[in-house]
C-alpha cells in the first residue's frame, strides 16, 4: 500500500511549555487511522503540527512522500490535507454556497456531490452559515473539507456537540466515504463507532504514541490503560 | 411554587417570523438536575440566553428563588445568582488557569478592581481557587495559560468559573463536550455533589450522562417543549425518539 502520511519523532511546543515529545504515526493510501488519548495528550496538537498550525515543532512530517515540516499552513493545504478542525468554524459571514466553493479545488467532490451527501446543505445554500444550526454547520465544514478534493482528510471531534440523530448521520457519512477510499484521520471519543470503522489505531499519552494496532488488538485492557474506558 | 427555584413560564422569542422559543414553560426543583435536550437548533442556547438575560425575551415571565427577575440585566441577574457556562468558551485565553478562577470570585465578591492591587498576596482567594480547580482535576495544570490548555480542559475550566460564581442556579450548556470518558465521569459525579446547593438546568448531548445524571428530562423541537418526564419515560417516548434519540439508543 503507498504510504500516504509519515510522521516521527515529532515534538510540539507552545511558547515554552513542551506538549509533544515523540510522536509517530503512518497512514497508508485508503486507511482510516484514529488518533486516541485522552485529554490534553497531545492529539489536537499532532493535528494542528500536521497542518503547520503550530510555530514551534520539529521532527519529521512526510506527506506523499514531501516534507511538510515547516511548512506555511496553506502549502499543506494545497498539497491536500483537507482539515475539520474541533468546534464550528463555518465561516459564520458567509453563505453555505460560498464556504462550498471558497477553498474548492477542482476534483472528484464537487458541489452535486456534497449535496447529494447532505442534502440539507442544498436546501440552504443561499443562507448565511451563522443561521445554520450546529449539525448543519458540521456537515458543510465536512463538506467544505470535501470541496478542496483532499488526499487525507482529516476529522477533529467531528460529532462533537450533535445531537444522537445528527451524530448518527455524520458516522454514516464517514463510512461512505471510506467505501470510497478516501483517506482519512480521526480523533474522536466513539470508540465503538471507530472500532467499526477504523483500520488501525495510535494511543497518545502524554504527548507520545505509547501504542498502535488493529481494532482486534485494541482489547479492553489496553482500553482501561490508556484511555480510562 | 415553594419546592421551585426557578420557574420559567411562556417565554418566547421571534427573529422576524422565526421562533427561536415559542411559549416555553419549564421549571428548576430545589435539590435537581433538570436535563433539556433536543435537536441542534432547536432552540436550547436561546432559552439559556433568555435565563440570563443577554437575549430579550419578548413575552413571557421568569422567577428566580421567589423573585420576579424578568426585567432585570444581565448582569443583575449573574450577581443574584445564575450562573452559565458557554457551548463556546469564555475563558481569557492570557490568564492561567488559576487566574481565570480567582477572576471569577473576585467577580462574584465584586471586588474585581482589587485586580490593580496585589491580588496575588491574597493567600485565602487562592486557596479557594485551589479548592475549585482541584474539583474539576486541573489542580496540576493551575499554572498552565488557559490558551494552552487541551480543549477538554478549557471545558473543566469552563465550569470552574461557574463554580466560582457559587450560584443559586446553574446553567450549563453542554459540559461534557470535548470530554474524554474520565473527564465525564469527573463532570457526572461533581454535579450530583453540587445540585443539592445549587440545582442545574443541563444541555447535554451525552446521553449516557444525562441519563445517569438527570432527576427530570424536557425535549424542545423547534422552540417548544413537547415532551417532560423522568429519564425512563423520555426514553420510550415515541416523539422523543423520532425527534432526537434515534432508535440505537
Amino acid at each position: 500500500m503507498e504510504k500516504l502520511l509519515k510522521i516521527n519523532g515529532l515534538k510540539s511546543w507552545y511558547g515554552l511549555s513542551q506538549a509533544l515529545f515523540d510522536v509517530y504515526l503512518e497512514i497508508n493510501q485508503g486507511e482510516v487511522v484514529a488518533l486516541l488519548g485522552r485529554n490534553g495528550m497531545g492529539k489536537s496538537t499532532t493535528i494542528r503540527s500536521i497542518c503547520g498550525l503550530i510555530s514551534n515543532y520539529e521532527g519529521d512530517i512526510k506527506f506523499k512522500n514531501i516534507s511538510i515540516i515547516n511548512q506555511p499552513s496553506y502549502k499543506i493545504a494545497q498539497l491536500g490535507i483537507g482539515l475539520v478542525p474541533e468546534g464550528r468554524r463555518a465561516f459564520t459571514n458567509l453563505t453555505v454556497l460560498e464556504n462550498l466553493t471558497a477553498t474548492a479545488v477542482e476534483g472528484e467532490w464537487n458541489l452535486d456531490k456534497v449535496f447529494h451527501l447532505f442534502p440539507k446543505l442544498a436546501e440552504r445554500k443561499h443562507q448565511n452559515a451563522s443561521t445554520l444550526s450546529g449539525g448543519e454547520q458540521q456537515m458543510l465544514v465536512i463538506g467544505r473539507a470535501l470541496m478542496t478534493n483532499p488526499n487525507l482528510l482529516i476529522l477533529d471531534e467531528a460529532t462533537e456537540g450533535l445531537s444522537p440523530t445528527i451524530r448518527s448521520e455524520i458516522w454514516k457519512v464517514i463510512t461512505i466515504l471510506k467505501s470510497k477510499g478516501v483517506s482519512i484521520l480521526i480523533i474522536d471519543k466513539s470508540l465503538k463507532q471507530l472500532q467499526d470503522l477504523a483500520d488501525k489505531f495510535y494511543i497518545l499519552e502524554k504527548g507520545k504514541t505509547v501504542w498502535n494496532g488493529s481494532s482486534k488488538n485494541l482489547t479492553s485492557k489496553i482500553a482501561q490503560r490508556y484511555l480510562g474506558v | 411554587m415553594k419546592n421551585k427555584i426557578l420557574n420559567i413560564t411562556n417565554l418566547s422569542k421571534s427573529y422576524g417570523a422565526f421562533k427561536v422559543t415559542d411559549e416555553i414553560t419549564i421549571d428548576l426543583h430545589f435539590d435537581e438536575i433538570h436535563a433539556l435536550i433536543g435537536p441542534n437548533g432547536a432552540g436550547k442556547s436561546t432559552l439559556i440566553k433568555q435565563i440570563v438575560g443577554s437575549v430579550k425575551h419578548d413575552i413571557g415571565s421568569i422567577i428566580l428563588d421567589q423573585e420576579d427577575i424578568t426585567d432585570l440585566t444581565d448582569v443583575e441577574r449573574a450577581k443574584i445568582g445564575i450562573s452559565r457556562t458557554f457551548q463556546v468558551s469564555s475563558i481569557i485565553p492570557q490568564f492561567s488557569a488559576i487566574d481565570n478562577i480567582v477572576l471569577s470570585l473576585l467577580d462574584k465578591s465584586s471586588k474585581t478592581f482589587q485586580l490593580f492591587k496585589s491580588v496575588r498576596n491574597n493567600k485565602e482567594l487562592y486557596t479557594n481557587a485551589k479548592k475549585i480547580l482541584k474539583e474539576i482535576e486541573l489542580l496540576e495544570k493551575c499554572d498552565i495559560s488557559a490558551s494552552d490548555l487541551s480543549h477538554g480542559d478549557r471545558r473543566k475550566l469552563e465550569v470552574g468559573l461557574a463554580l466560582a460564581m457559587d450560584p443559586k442556579v446553574f446553567l450549563f450548556d453542554e459540559p461534557m463536550a470535548g470530554l474524554d470518558e474520565s473527564g465525564t465521569n469527573m463532570m457526572i459525579n461533581l454535579f450530583k455533589k453540587i445540585k443539592s446547593n445549587s440545582p442545574i438546568l443541563l444541555i447535554e448531548h451525552d446521553m449516557d450522562a444525562v441519563f445517569a445524571l438527570a432527576d427530570r428530562v424536557s425535549v424542545i423541537n423547534y422552540g417548544k417543549i413537547v415532551a417532560t418526564g423522568t429519564v425512563d419515560e423520555i426514553r420510550k417516548n415515541e416523539l422523543v425518539r423520532d425527534v432526537y434519540l434515534g432508535y440505537e439508543i
